[in-house]
């Protein structure tokens, strides 16, 4: 019985802190990403050297979002601007940032 | 006269910097026949979360996207292979494929 509770009790713990880490709140998300407007809230902006236009991020996947920031953030992905932006942000962050964009309308 | 010249010769600059940037997305259907297996035909339904959306992305985000995997700047063990025996004018013709799709995604320039 006891062993039982104990492994509920663990269960429910690490639910509990896998949750608090990775579900992304779209409206923290929302004023983290007024920063980003500055490219990625302009249609057609073009990133210069080289020459090509800033991606949408609306509505992309949740899950290929919080990768691409993450690469950013560790150099994988290599692009000065995102890694400097990407490198400011925590976990929490991203997470926050990439349920708003998957969201956004 | 003179004028005429280096008018021509803008005109004809203009037009090669075109036809080398404009892929023919038709072609591009062809091509990207194989990355519909992940991406979805249209680049909107995607076989896992993981991989992005592509359907109306802009073309020349997609060339540079395809160009970096080609060239290994960009790491991604899936796309690293798929892109490595990509010519200049199929990844210009799958660029054209995908940007001409309906999208779900969105510039933001109505954010508020």
């Amino acid at each position: 019985m006891r062993s039982v509770i104990a492994t509920l009790l663990a269960l429910t713990l690490s639910a509990l802190a896998f949750d608090a880490c990775a579900a992304g709140n779209a409206e923290e998300g929302k004023k983290r990403f007024y920063t980003c407007t500055g490219c990625h809230g302009i249609a057609g902006y073009k990133n210069a050297y080289p020459n090509y236009s800033v991606p949408k991020v609306g509505g992309q996947n949740e899950a290929y979002l919080i990768a691409a920031l993450n690469a950013y953030k560790t150099g994988d992905r290599k692009h000065p601007t995102m890694r400097a932006q990407a490198q400011s942000l925590s976990e929490q962050d991203i997470a926050d940032i990439s349920a708003f964009l998957a969201a956004a309308k | 006269m003179r004028t005429i010249f280096l008018a021509a010769v803008l005109a004809a600059s203009l037009f090669s910097g075109n036809a080398f940037a404009d892929g023919d997305a038709k072609a591009g259907e062809k091509a990207a026949a194989v990355c519909a297996a992940c991406h979805g035909t249209d680049g909107n339904k995607t076989l896992d979360a993981s991989y992005p959306k592509l359907g109306g992305q802009y073309a020349d985000y997609l060339v540079k996207s395809l160009q970096d995997y080609r060239s290994g700047a960009r790491v991604n063990i899936v796309m690293n292979g798929q892109a490595a025996n990509l010519k200049d004018k199929d990844i210009a013709d799958i660029a054209a494929w995908y940007a001409s799709q309906t999208t779900d995604l969105k510039d933001l320039r109505n954010f508020k």
